[in-house]
């Protein structure tokens, strides 16, 4: 019962904070346009190199819980408008994860076991400006993105080796059209910081069949796909940035970027977070 | 405001960092009755053949499961497992546990295999092949000319590694080789299976047109007797099919995708079988793990040839039998089946 009030205890702190972030995105019914820099130079180039923690478990696969690390890296581009933006992002990244029942690690394990996971997102999004504060330092958008996941994990149980038998392979594909919402803080004439929350609101959802041994056929048939609608797929996807100009062409970025995805057939729930500490470097221009 | 918005945002990444197990979920339990609940469960929902192996599955429970408590010890839960899965005389099924001090393999239907191993590729080569014996494709096609007339190929899998991996891409520039035979044996004895993609890849080099050569229909819900609908695994020609005349060797031991290529071989005219009827596990194999980390194996979908008919558990039988009852052993300059197949082939 403790260990029930506790986890209650939790929720209850997360949806307030939750809540209070939400309140704190959609509050403001100052208006204002944006005029500075970022409007002379439109186009934004980027990329982004992370390190990230990768928590999935998959119980169509396996009971266990997984956890790694990996590198991901990723690139983009950005069009401002006078009071839109359109941006596009990609980045992809291989992890090497160990079971959290197997302690200390799978290194220790007599089977000599592999398991890896890789993940790559391409996420176009659409933001329209809506409000600012009269001083300017703050700036709240809305939009609708297309955020797409592709997640596979490699189970290898008698050996590390890739090529070898004796093992499975699940994956998720997850197209979703998310509402999008971004507050922009200035800090000063160079630093800036914002938040980006993307919730999915209709997805296309891929995962293998009841048991996972599929052919090519049936991997790529339309009945690994269905359409699930809010609540159905839950997750997140969110990102908050501190932006440093060095220039007005070339601007660094420290970012936060956090996803998470659960979403439950048969029975069987997969659910992965995936957090990243990424450093970011953008060549602005105008045309 | 500034603060405020900074803090927010600050607390609602440390909310997500330090939820972790809210979101993605805790360790599975570890008791002995959890992980037996466990392995009996996911059979229950995935394994294909309880109709093949005439098992009550639920039967087996209420016999096994009063056995064990949470204090009981790693070694007699995966003894209690073994005994629990020896009721499925399945090849598929394998059994893969540790205790702090001991590692346990266990396989399982090989105990129903009323044969002798009757093949020694070494033998094959000193006696039969001589110094025409050659291999190809990192080692895994093996292959010679018995006399002017007969080529022979010995294939000991269909599986693959990194080190491996290709191999049956050079299968073509085999059969090239031996395009100067009259004839062909195709020894599989103790083939223990391997890919589909390596199967259709070597079985496409014996065709002449795009043939299904058998169907597959995968366990797909919780109900053991819910299955897709059947479907065929598809043979396309290389382009340059092998027809001339063609033995194929069989034993005991054969199994899995050796058998899948069995019955795609029979299905040709210039083929005949002989040897000894395969071992009978035809279905696909899943491999999983067991909250604690053992790992186990079972069989998820039903196979049949082009007319519907199941080998599983039975094996396919040949056309000329040659069984090596378990007592035989091989002589060191005699090999009866791949003698009788010279004589085939002579005729």
């Amino acid at each position: 019962m403790q260990v029930l009030r506790l986890v209650i205890d939790r929720v209850k702190v997360i949806i307030k904070h939750t809540i209070h972030f939400l309140i704190l995105y959609l509050g403001s019914t100052v208006t204002g346009r944006a005029q500075d820099v970022d409007t002379i130079l439109r186009h934004r180039f980027f990329i982004t190199t992370a390190f990230n923690r990768v928590d999935s478990r998959d119980e169509q696969a396996s009971p266990l819980l997984y956890y790694g690390n990996g590198t991901p890296l990723g690139f983009g581009y950005e069009y401002r408008g006078d009071s839109y933006r359109h941006t596009l992002r990609f980045s992809f990244s291989v992890s090497d994860v160990n079971a959290n029942s197997l302690q200390p690690d799978l290194q220790d394990d007599p089977f000599g076991r592999k398991v890896f996971f890789t993940n790559g997102f391409l996420t176009y999004s659409y933001i329209r400006d809506c409000a600012k504060t009269p001083d300017g330092t703050l700036q709240y958008s809305y939009g609708l993105a297309f955020d797409n996941v592709g997640f596979l994990r490699e189970y290898k149980y008698y050996g590390g080796d890739l090529y070898s038998a004796g093992g499975e392979a699940t994956w998720e594909e997850l197209n979703m059209l998310s509402p999008v919402i971004r507050v922009d803080y200035a800090l000063g004439s160079s630093q800036k910081i914002n938040s980006i929350l993307m919730l999915p609101l209709i997805s296309l959802v891929g995962r293998p069949g009841y048991n996972l041994m599929n052919t090519n056929t049936q991997i790529i048939s339309g009945n690994n796909f269905h359409l699930v609608l809010l609540g159905g797929l839950l997750g997140w996807n969110y990102s908050l940035t501190f932006e440093q100009k060095i220039w007005d062409a070339l601007v660094v970025s420290a970012l936060y970027e956090s996803r998470y995805y659960r979403y439950t057939r048969y029975g069987w729930s997969t659910s992965m977070l995936i957090q990243d500490i990424a450093l970011q470097l953008s060549w602005r221009f105008g045309l | 405001m500034k603060n405020k918005y900074i803090y927010i945002s600050i607390v609602f990444v440390l909310s997500i960092s330090g939820c972790t197990d809210l979101l993605v979920g805790s360790p599975p339990p570890t008791t002995p009755t959890a992980v037996f609940d466990e392995l009996w469960h996911d059979f229950d929902q995935r394994y294909a053949l309880f109709d093949v192996y005439n098992v009550n599955w639920d039967s087996l429970y209420h016999i096994y499961r009063p056995h064990l408590t949470d204090q009981t010890e790693d070694s007699v839960l995966a003894k209690t497992i073994d005994t629990l899965l020896r009721n499925l005389h399945d090849r598929h099924i394998g059994f893969y546990a540790y205790t702090k001090y001991k590692s346990f393999s266990f396989t399982y239907g090989e105990g129903y295999l009323d044969s002798a191993i009757g093949f020694d590729f070494v033998k094959v080569s000193s006696y039969y092949l001589r110094s025409t014996a050659q291999s190809m494709g990192f080692g895994q096609i093996i292959y010679g000319f018995i006399n002017d007339s007969i080529g022979y190929i010995y294939l000991p899998t269909f599986t693959e590694d990194s080190g491996t991996y290709g191999w049956a891409g050079y299968f073509g520039a085999v059969l090239d080789s031996l395009q100067s035979a009259k004839g062909l044996i195709v020894d599989i004895r103790g083939n223990s299976g391997g890919t589909q993609s390596n199967f259709i890849s070597i079985s496409s080099h014996f065709f002449s047109k795009t043939q299904n050569v058998l169907y597959n229909q995968l366990r797909n819900g919780a109900g053991h007797e819910d299955f897709s609908a059947a479907e065929p695994i598809t043979i396309s020609s290389s382009g340059k099919p092998y027809t001339k005349p063609i033995v194929l060797i069989t034993d005991r031991f054969t199994v899995s995708a050796g058998e899948w290529f069995t019955l795609a071989m029979k299905l040709l005219p210039n083929v005949t079988h002989i040897g000894d009827t395969t071992s009978g596990a035809f279905s696909g194999r899943l491999d999983r793990e067991l909250g604690n980390g053992w790992v186990y194996s079972m069989s998820i979908e039903k196979i049949t040839n082009t007319n519907g008919v199941s080998y599983e558990g039975k094996g396919i039988p040949p056309e000329i039998t040659i069984h090596l009852a378990p007592h035989y052993r091989v002589s060191f300059s005699k090999d009866t089946t791949l003698d009788r197949a010279i004589e085939l082939l002579s005729k």
